[in-house]
């Protein structure tokens, strides 16, 4: 019994060592892909950079009782002729202690269309990823509360990985509100 | 005429196909959108190189939880103030892959010492990782989430003590990982239990037993027996926000060699569900366990202790139930502390089922009914009371009062 034990643990101690060193999944979707997938019938897009001011992002942080730190935002804009489908920006919120990557897509009128998680470094809480969880903000805006507990339900086990979600969104729509909302 | 009618219709299939393959050529399939972003801005909007840590040490990781106790019984038997727990958690990132994580626990200031797990996980797809070293047996909730701040109530419940022998760790090696939508899962072969130990003097050192279930089988990894083998492990489901659904198993002998006692295969098998909605939290627990020659293991405690009464089972059954709300979730929504109250109902039966020759001792069918309070200013911080009425089948029992202190970074 012994030996079989001492044989079972050698090998997958091997095993793991060698699989080590392979890659793990945390990279789910390039930008170009998130973007192509959920504008897929528009016929181009761009990005438009914005440069915020301190006043703006302070105007935008007491609507929102958001902290958005970042002045500089990269918007996508989805296209077809002249007339706008949509936007898109990414954003990077920390879940526990690393950043969660993902991409926050609205429609032309500022809800939320979709939220494609790009990448997802932690080991746990994966499941924010998913569609079972990002689901609840569809159609969300920034009138919307977006607070755990209250309208988004987090992922058990998950709280901290789902709190940054919803905050990346929450931040989003209040920058889109400001900027193209009005 | 046959070959006449064949090339008409053969003509006229090819005039299909070849319309057909006109018209798919001339609308288009699918379309995609032109990007027109170049990869350089896009790498540089994903970039983040922020981490948020409790010590920002890199790849090194400190963590750890804590609690101080005052635990009261109505009636004579006395009281205690007690620092239960001090917990030091050290993590080290080798590679990206390749992760080292451990606890250390000081229990009751510096009488117990014990290091809770280290491991080595070694990561390679989100659907399967490897573990390896001391690990926690993957039973139950508690075995995995007890930090102060996480449960409510002072102690942990009785059937993470009693029937659960909660801390438990075996050093062994697995698998985990996480598939499909909202499931997990984790595999492991471990050292076991031991249903017996006899120290140097002939007496019984600890054993499996009616009083503290399962509690007498840890070993500890300290030095402990390592002839049998156990297999377990739990799967899990977070597929619906709010939610958490599980099942944990566990195989294994505990006999350690002891001919006297024999194989003293250990089955265990536990459920447990958590909802939470609009500031309440609902859990449910059940666990149950089978032990196989548990009159061969009682027949050796007495012959190595004549006086020996605390029998073990052949089966314990317990089950708790749990509701508690947040009484600031409606009342005051704009606050980020918490103040929970709480009420968990708890049956658990040590002496289930005895094996042939021994009888069920009524003490150790146990209920208690438990209420209190849990306030969190910020969510790694928990004062927390609780009220405790306790009784058992032989109309026994000693209510409690408990007050406490946790938290964890």
């Amino acid at each position: 019994m012994n030996r079989l034990f001492l044989f079972c643990f050698s090998f997958l101690l091997v095993l793991g060592g060698l699989l080590g060193s392979a890659e793990s999944a945390t990279v789910y979707l390039t930008p170009q892909k998130a973007l192509s997938t959920i504008f897929s019938t528009s016929s181009e897009v761009t990005s438009s950079k914005l440069n915020l001011t301190a006043e703006q992002l302070e105007k935008i942080n007491q609507g929102c009782h958001c902290q958005i730190k970042r002045t500089n935002w990269s918007v996508y804009i989805a296209k077809t002729g002249a007339a706008i489908d949509g936007y898109a920006a990414i954003l990077n919120e920390i879940g526990k202690t690393d950043p969660i990557t993902f991409l926050v897509a609205l429609n032309a009128s500022g809800q939320v269309k979709d939220i494609e998680v790009l990448v997802y470094r932690e080991p746990h809480g994966s499941e924010v990823t998913q569609k079972l969880f990002t689901k609840q903000f569809l159609n969300k805006d920034s009138s919307s509360i977006l607070t755990v507990g209250k309208d988004i339900q987090h992922i058990s086990g998950a709280t901290l990985s789902s709190r940054a979600i919803t905050r990346g969104v929450k931040k989003f729509l209040a920058v889109w509100k400001e900027i193209y909302g009005k | 005429m046959k070959m006449g009618a064949l090339g008409k219709w053969t003509k006229k299939l090819v005039l299909m196909g070849l319309v057909g393959c006109l018209m798919t050529h001339a609308v288009p399939a699918w379309s995609s959108p032109e990007i027109k972003v170049d990869d350089q801005e896009f790498a540089k909007d994903e970039e983040s190189s922020s981490r948020k840590e409790a010590l920002s040490l890199g790849k090194l990781h400190i963590y750890g939880y804590g609690e101080v106790h005052f635990n009261g019984n109505v009636g004579p038997t006395s009281n205690e103030v007690d620092l239960h727990r001090f917990v030091l958690g050290f993590g080290y990132d080798f590679t990206d892959k390749i992760l080292f994580r451990s606890e250390v626990e000081f229990e009751h200031n510096f009488e117990e010492q014990e290091i809770e797990y280290a491991y080595i996980d070694f990561l390679v797809k989100k659907y399967f990782n490897v573990r390896a070293g001391v690990l926690i047996i993957p039973f139950g909730i508690t075995q995995s989430e007890h930090e102060p701040p996480v449960f409510n109530g002072v102690e942990r419940p009785l059937l993470d003590t009693i029937l659960i022998p909660t801390t438990w760790w075996e050093a062994g090696a697995g698998f985990y990982g996480a598939f499909g939508k909202g499931f997990d899962y984790q595999l492991y072969v471990t050292s076991s239990l031991s249903a017996a130990e006899i120290d140097s003097t002939g007496a019984i050192d600890r054993s499996i037993a009616g009083s503290n279930g399962l509690r007498g089988g840890r070993g500890e990894t300290s030095e402990a027996p390592g002839r049998d083998i156990a297999v377990s492990g739990r799967l899990q489901y977070k597929g619906v926000p709010g939610l958490r659904l599980g099942t944990s198993f566990y195989l294994g002998n505990t006999g350690q060699g002891k001919n006297a006692i024999g194989g003293a295969f250990l089955t265990m098998i536990g459920a447990d569900a958590r909802y939470t909605i609009e500031g309440f939290d609902f859990r449910a627990n059940l666990a149950y366990t089978h032990l196989g020659d548990a009159a061969n293991l009682n027949n050796f405690l007495l012959a190595n202790d004549p006086t020996f009464t605390d029998f073990a089972a052949t089966s314990m059954l317990g089950w708790n139930l749990e509701v508690a709300y947040n009484l600031f979730h409606h009342a005051w929504p704009s606050t980020t502390h918490k103040l929970i109250v709480f009420t968990r109902y708890e049956d658990v039966d040590t002496n289930f089922k005895m094996p042939t020759g021994f009888v069920a001792n009524p003490v150790y069918d146990r209920n208690v009914l438990r209420f209190g309070l849990t306030y969190l200013p910020i969510e790694n911080v928990a004062v927390k009371f609780d009220y405790g009425i306790q009784w058992n089948q032989a109309n026994g029992g000693v209510d409690d009062f408990n007050f406490g202190i946790g938290y964890y970074f």
